[in-house]
């Protein structure tokens, strides 16, 4: 009796593995799928062959164990400028939502070299800080934000691009700039 | 044989002294909490999770980290507190709104906790979040009374923590005020 429980017992667990590896490979993308996804975001916001520019104009990282921190990256276009001011005074909402895909797609990058030239090592987005340069009167926080959360997810895949987030409204940025991000993440 | 029956009965009361101990630790949690949400209108208990805007998530944990979403303040009737606040707010406004945070914010590091607070080990951090002009006179106290409700619920073992006191200009959806919490399971 109890050695056919044990056999049953030991077949369940045969079973429910499988089940548990299919569930965490569901959403598994490798590097190729990644970078190509990753490529496609650049090219539509205007990189030369989808390739981020070596640039010095974003704060770089963090890694402690499997720990990465972004303190801030910056939106940092295509012709090596960055959007600043206001939103809306200055900067319009449009431009808002640009500049949070173009911040966006440093953290990525920064995430990028962070995991040593292979995103598929990045476990999880933890937590992503979306920071705007805001007067009093604006609350469209949302549409900007979900610019950069939206991109995570689909160059990430929702295992490792889903996040937790926080939006705040700044009265004044380094350099003016109107959009920057803070960005936690884990390696795998 | 009589000295063996005293060890037996000696170990059965240790053991079911400890079990009350722990017992009563649970139920401390739950209670305050309990006491916490009848003072501020939730009669039936921890409400729902409001739904989020976005793509992204109320809560995450990765290994033994929690984190959550900044939360802001729902009210008993399922109605967000919105409005800048200004130097004519009065800070018991403020105040309701920060506490209605906190329970937000607790009730999603529970739900990352599986459900039960009991599972947290520890809060590293605590940041709240105003709209509160810089010259505020409330604020500090704002943030206190933040700190010390979280305290209220979880006890100073568990609940003490870290702090930041943020000052946006404003907040999404015009939200007053927000709370963000991070936290470590067991």
């Amino acid at each position: 009796m109890k050695k056919n429980l044990t056999q049953i017992l030991i077949a369940f667990f045969l079973l429910l593995e499988p089940a548990n590896l299919l569930a965490q490979t569901d959403d598994y993308r490798d590097k190729s799928s990644i970078d190509e996804a990753f490529k496609l975001e650049l090219e539509a916001l205007g990189f030369e062959n989808g390739e981020y520019p070596k640039t010095k104009s974003n704060y770089g990282y963090q890694v402690t164990d499997n720990f990465i921190h972004i303190p801030t990256a910056s939106a940092l276009a295509p012709d090596g400028s960055i959007q600043k001011g206001h939103v809306p005074n200055i900067a319009s909402q449009n431009e808002a939502i640009h500049a949070s895909s173009l911040a966006c797609a440093a953290a990525i990058n920064l995430l990028k070299d962070a995991a040593n030239g292979d995103l598929s090592r990045i476990r999880k987005v933890a937590n992503i800080r979306y920071r705007t340069l805001t007067v009093p009167e604006y609350f469209n926080y949302v549409p900007t934000s979900n610019a950069c959360s939206e991109m995570m997810v689909r160059v990430l895949g929702n295992s490792a691009g889903t996040h937790t987030r926080h939006a705040e409204g700044l009265a004044t940025s380094d350099d003016n700039q109107t959009f920057q991000i803070e960005l936690m993440a884990y390696l795998k | 044989m009589m000295k063996k029956l005293i060890s037996i009965a000696l170990i059965v009361f240790i053991s079911s002294c400890a079990k009350q101990e722990v017992m009563e630790t649970e139920d401390t949690i739950g209670a305050r909490l309990e006491i916490e949400l009848t003072r501020l209108g939730f009669k039936d208990g921890m409400p729902e999770l409001p739904p989020v805007f976005g793509p992204y998530l109320p809560f995450l944990t990765v290994d033994k980290e929690i984190y959550i979403t900044a939360s802001a303040a729902f009210t008993p009737e399922g109605t967000w507190i919105t409005g800048l606040v200004t130097n004519e707010t009065d800070p018991k406004h403020v105040l309701y709104a920060a506490e209605l945070s906190v329970i937000q914010a607790i009730n999603r590091v529970r739900l990352a906790a599986g459900g039960d607070l009991n599972n947290v080990a520890k809060l590293h951090h605590v940041n709240v979040m105003t709209t509160a002009p810089n010259d505020y006179p409330h604020t500090e106290m704002i943030a206190q009374a933040t700190s010390d409700m979280i305290i209220r619920i979880l006890g100073t073992e568990i609940g003490q923590h870290s702090r930041g006191i943020i000052r946006s200009t404003s907040l999404p959806i015009n939200m007053t005020h927000e709370t963000e919490i991070r936290a470590a399971l067991k």
